[in-house]
């Protein structure tokens, strides 16, 4: 049986959607700002309707044109008279802007066709149907209404997983950011009922706003601002200090937030009219006394809702607080003091009205059938059928501009809207009747390839059309600009693998000119004075390649004779690089330890080529393929085999030229060898590369489904979440080609095994007899000790006991890591 | 995070405002790791303005006009990258004029 999932509340200020299905609930955020509610406000700009925050925002300015708390019309025969359209529109139609703006909240592309959609419970018949009005004319062929009172104690019932088998009472107190309800509620095994509800239509957070202004704010300000009467002047029209006020409004919300959760805050007011730049302390105690008589006009609601219906505190079981302001500390220990009633707080108090109905359409059946439903025609890109405008699209895809003109022709005329959204939400013509030809200016993001969506739709505002694929390049890209032949890259050092290996700075076929400031450390400490040194290597070559296969573009040697304080391991070393158009190379170096800095330009004619350097990765690359040739698993391939002496036997023979070649040798000579030495390794790279690509990409496929199976065990929600985080994007990195990627993805992946492992203590019995059985403690009599407190443990099964015994035994094995020839002199110094 | 960012921005701010110099350089690097983390800031003041942006919280001092710019920036605009596409996780707050 299919079931309608989907939940609206649709609220005076605030509107929101979740949807619930098959144990998994989700609260839908709005595209654009990725906020979970939408305000219930309506905008007609001439041909443009905006909908949602953007409208809000146009309020106070346009209020013959922008429309909002229409909830409170709904069912009545009032009707908003928009100027710039010169019409008449109901709140059905106003509301049902709303629920149409919500829809495109649904990012899985699900069409809706039934929603249940919640309703104050002092909604009579007239306002209920009203609401059901609006539901179909925003598109569902069926509407299911809910009690928000219901609603959240249904989200309140289903966090906690309640079972009732007897019939108790709640209240349901609602303190939104502009209305304030209280309703009385019974609920048994099978049913919730409300009995009685009360409220204030004019009653929020944004009075509490307010209240900080006026009665906090202002009189510090006033003689700052040498002015009196101010609260008065901020409320007068067109005053030249409505400026500060509207800033003021801000600082006030903010500070409500903080006060929150701290006992004091500062106010920060910049007025650079008046050059005024203060700071105002709030404590929570005075903010609590402005709350005072507020809360207790609520108080008073609910203890009138409890003695109409013949009630004491001890027939209420719980207040469920809902809304806004019931996140401010006072709000709760008030009501929950005076009413003398536990209050509970489980639920998010601006999302449980949307949730508790998300949780109530999880289970009402669908009573649509398959032929009620027409065939989606949403989410296509280019598909004209007869019922689709053909659209002619133009649009430069490349731009310096930060705004572009994109021009659409409809090829058949239709009557309807278009709408064009920037991908990342920061630009939205809204809702704009269609013409033949239309131009629509979209702003861009700088330095960004900005995505944009055209959607057209027909009068009836159902999509006949969809195109996602609308990409232009901002700033980065100039057609005229010169592309990078190969990646060029930084020689870093590898500490973990004991090799230097190359880091893309700026990736092939970027366009030129580049720049970019990257931040390493320092691998080793370098001694004032010494003759050790800092290596920075441009390369350019493969990014995943070896160093040496590259060819060095800028090379840069720091002595510690040049360093006036020692260069301290693990510091940091700032790089800023760029590439000119005609592939000029500016390198400028701050070390932080030594607070110094170093700047280089090169130019291909002063390429620089260190006969050390060279002579050290000619011989690495012999000893690698020494090693290569000792594997048993190459003994048989001759073919391999053949190849690999060929490369090591050249490579000997340069070695050769290298140590015959004078230090101060002007011939080209050292070119010549540079570049047999890339080519060859090159060639070694190649044999050998996509072999340990290969095995990484094995090995991290078995990582991934051990940990898949510990979890199947476990069950854990948080470290399921942890695993997805490290194989998202995995089709990516795998073709990447990059094994430092995929290598450190295997770690990211062994330290989630590891944090499962040892999250249970009973996992450490197996290691225990295992380090029991070892024989190689240096100190035995200590290793004795520990085995006969971890026996005694195991026996009082004091796994914990087990654990440390385990890791403590581990501690004292020595160190039997291989050494390595990866000496102090072959790092660059950078990591 | 986005506190976070939120308390930088206002540091960065407050330095420039007088003249604090001292901290630029370590400013720079830790917006260069909010980056790294697929972050970016924008501070949008001094920009124009028209209806359709989306990226602003305005409050408007008169009504929106060719000329409409940005004279105020109370919380800046917070991207972040999620699979190559940026997103705006907080809108900005400002003041139009």
């Amino acid at each position: 049986m299919k079931t309608i999932n989907f939940g609206i509340d649709l609220g005076t200020t605030n509107s929101l959607i979740a949807k619930y299905e098959n144990g998994v609930l989700e609260v839908f955020k709005n595209p654009i700002g990725q906020k979970q509610t939408l305000a219930s406000a309506v905008a007609f700009r001439g041909s443009r309707i905006l909908v949602g925050d953007k409208a809000r925002d146009l309020l106070e300015k346009d209020p013959l044109n922008v429309f909002t708390c229409f909830k409170r019309k709904m069912g009545t025969t009032d009707r908003y008279f928009a100027k710039s359209i010169n019409k008449d529109v109901s709140p059905i139609e106003l509301s049902a802007y709303v629920l149409k703006e919500l829809k495109n909240f649904i990012h899985t592309g699900e069409e809706l066709h039934e929603a249940v959609i919640t309703i104050p419970s002092s909604f009579d018949t007239i306002q209920s149907n009203a609401t059901k009005t609006a539901g179909q004319e925003a598109g569902f062929k069926n509407v299911y209404l809910l009690q928000e009172p219901i609603a959240a104690s249904l989200a309140f019932a289903n966090k906690n997983n309640l079972e009732l088998n007897e019939t108790k009472k709640w209240l349901i107190y609602d303190f939104g950011g502009g209305t304030f309800d209280v309703a009385l509620l019974e609920i048994n095994e099978r049913e919730m009922n409300v009995l009685d509800n009360e409220g204030d239509n004019f009653l929020g957070g944004m009075d509490i706003d307010n209240l900080i202004i006026e009665k906090l704010l202002v009189p510090k300000l006033e003689p700052i601002l040498n002015e009196t009467k101010l609260w008065d002047k901020f409320k007068e029209p067109n005053n030249p200090l409505q400026k500060l006020y509207f800033e003021l409004l801000f600082r006030a919300e903010e500070a409500k937030k903080e006060l929150s959760r701290f006992e004091t805050t500062e106010i920060d007011i910049d007025y650079p009219e008046k050059d005024i730049y203060t700071s105002i302390e709030v404590t929570r105690d005075s903010f609590n006394n402005l709350l005072t008589p507020l809360v207790e006009h609520t108080i008073n609601f609910c203890k009138k809702i409890l003695n109409n219906n013949n009630l004491i505190s001890t027939d209420i079981e719980k207040i469920i607080m809902v809304g806004g302001s019931t996140l401010i500390p006072y709000v709760r220990e008030q009501v929950e003091k005076n009413l003398n009633i536990t209050i509970d707080t489980s639920v998010d108090p601006t999302a449980a009205v949307g949730i508790g109905a998300a949780y109530y359409a999880g289970s009402k059946i669908s009573a649509l059938k398959p032929e009620d439903i027409k065939p989606p025609t949403t989410n296509q890109t280019e598909v004209s059928t007869s019922t689709q405008p053909l659209v002619n699209l133009i649009f430069e895809k490349n731009t310096k501009d930060t705004e572009e003109l994109l021009a659409f022709k409809l090829n058949s005329s239709l009557q309807g809207f278009y709408r064009v959204i920037r991908k990342d939400g920061g630009f939205d013509t809204g809702l704009v009747t269609l013409q033949n030809n239309v131009n629509v200016f979209v702003d861009l993001l700088e330095g960004q390839v900005n995505s944009f969506s055209l959607k057209i739709y027909n009068s009836n505002q159902d999509v006949v059309y969809t195109n996602n694929d609308i990409h232009i390049n901002q700033g980065k890209y100039n057609i005229q600009g010169q592309l990078l032949p190969n990646d060029i890259c930084l020689e870093i050092d590898d500490i973990q693998y004991n090799v230097t290996r190359l880091e893309a700075i700026f990736n092939k076929n970027s366009v030129l000119p580049l720049k970019k400031t990257i931040y390493k450390s320092a691998s080793k400490t370098i001694l004032k004075d010494s003759d050790d040194k800092l290596q920075i290597n441009i390369v350019e070559g493969d990014g995943n390649g070896l160093p040496s296969s590259g060819l060095s573009i800028g090379y840069i040697e720091i002595t510690g004779k040049e360093l006036e304080q020692d260069l301290i391991k693990g510091t940091d070393i700032e790089l800023n690089i760029s590439v000119s158009e005609s592939r000029d190379i500016d390198v400028d170096i701050f070390l932080t330890s030594c607070d110094q800095e170093f700047s280089n330009s090169f130019k291909p004619t002063e390429r620089y080529i260190s006969n050390s350097k060279m002579e050290n990765e000619i011989r690495v690359v012999i000893q690698k393929i020494e090693r290569e040739i000792a594997k048993p698993e190459n003994a048989e391939n001759y073919e391999l085999l053949q190849k690999f002496k060929n490369i090591e036997h050249a490579l000997i023979e340069l070695q050769i030229e290298l140590s015959l070649l004078v230090d101060n040798d002007v011939t080209d000579a050292k070119f010549k060898i540079d570049n047999q030495k890339r080519s060859l390794i090159q060639k070694y790279d190649l044999l050998t590369r996509h072999k340990e690509l290969d095995n990484d990409i094995e090995e991290y496929k078995n990582n991934v489904l051990a940990v898949k199976q510990v979890l199947t065990e476990s069950g854990s929600e948080y470290y399921m979440a942890e695993l997805n985080k490290v194989i998202a994007n995995e089709k990516t990195f795998i073709n990447s080609g990059n094994k430092y990627l995929i290598r450190s993805k295997i770690e990211e992946l062994r330290v989630i095994r590891n944090a499962i492992f040892t999250a249970d203590d009973s996992n450490f019995i197996g290691p225990f007899f295992h380090y029991k059985t070892l024989d190689n403690y240096p100190d035995q009599q200590k290793a004795n000790i520990l085995i006969a407190e971890g026996d005694k443990a195991l026996e009082n099964k004091q796994y914990k006991v087990v654990k440390q015994v385990v890791y403590q035994l581990a501690s004292m094995l020595p160190d039997d890591k291989p050494k390595t020839s990866f000496n102090n002199q072959d790092k660059t110094g950078l990591s | 995070m986005k506190e976070i960012l939120n308390q930088l921005y206002e540091i960065e701010q407050k330095s420039i405002k007088n003249n604090i110099t001292l901290f630029d350089r370590n400013l720079k690097r830790l917006f260069h790791d909010i980056e790294e983390q697929g972050f970016f800031i924008k501070n949008p003041l001094g920009e124009k303005f028209s209806e359709s942006r989306t990226d602003i919280d305005a409050t408007l001092m008169n009504n929106i006009g060719p000329e409409s710019k940005i004279t105020k920036v109370l919380k800046p605009i917070i991207y972040k990258k999620e699979n190559d596409q940026l997103i705006i996780i907080q809108k900005g707050v400002a003041i139009v004029e």
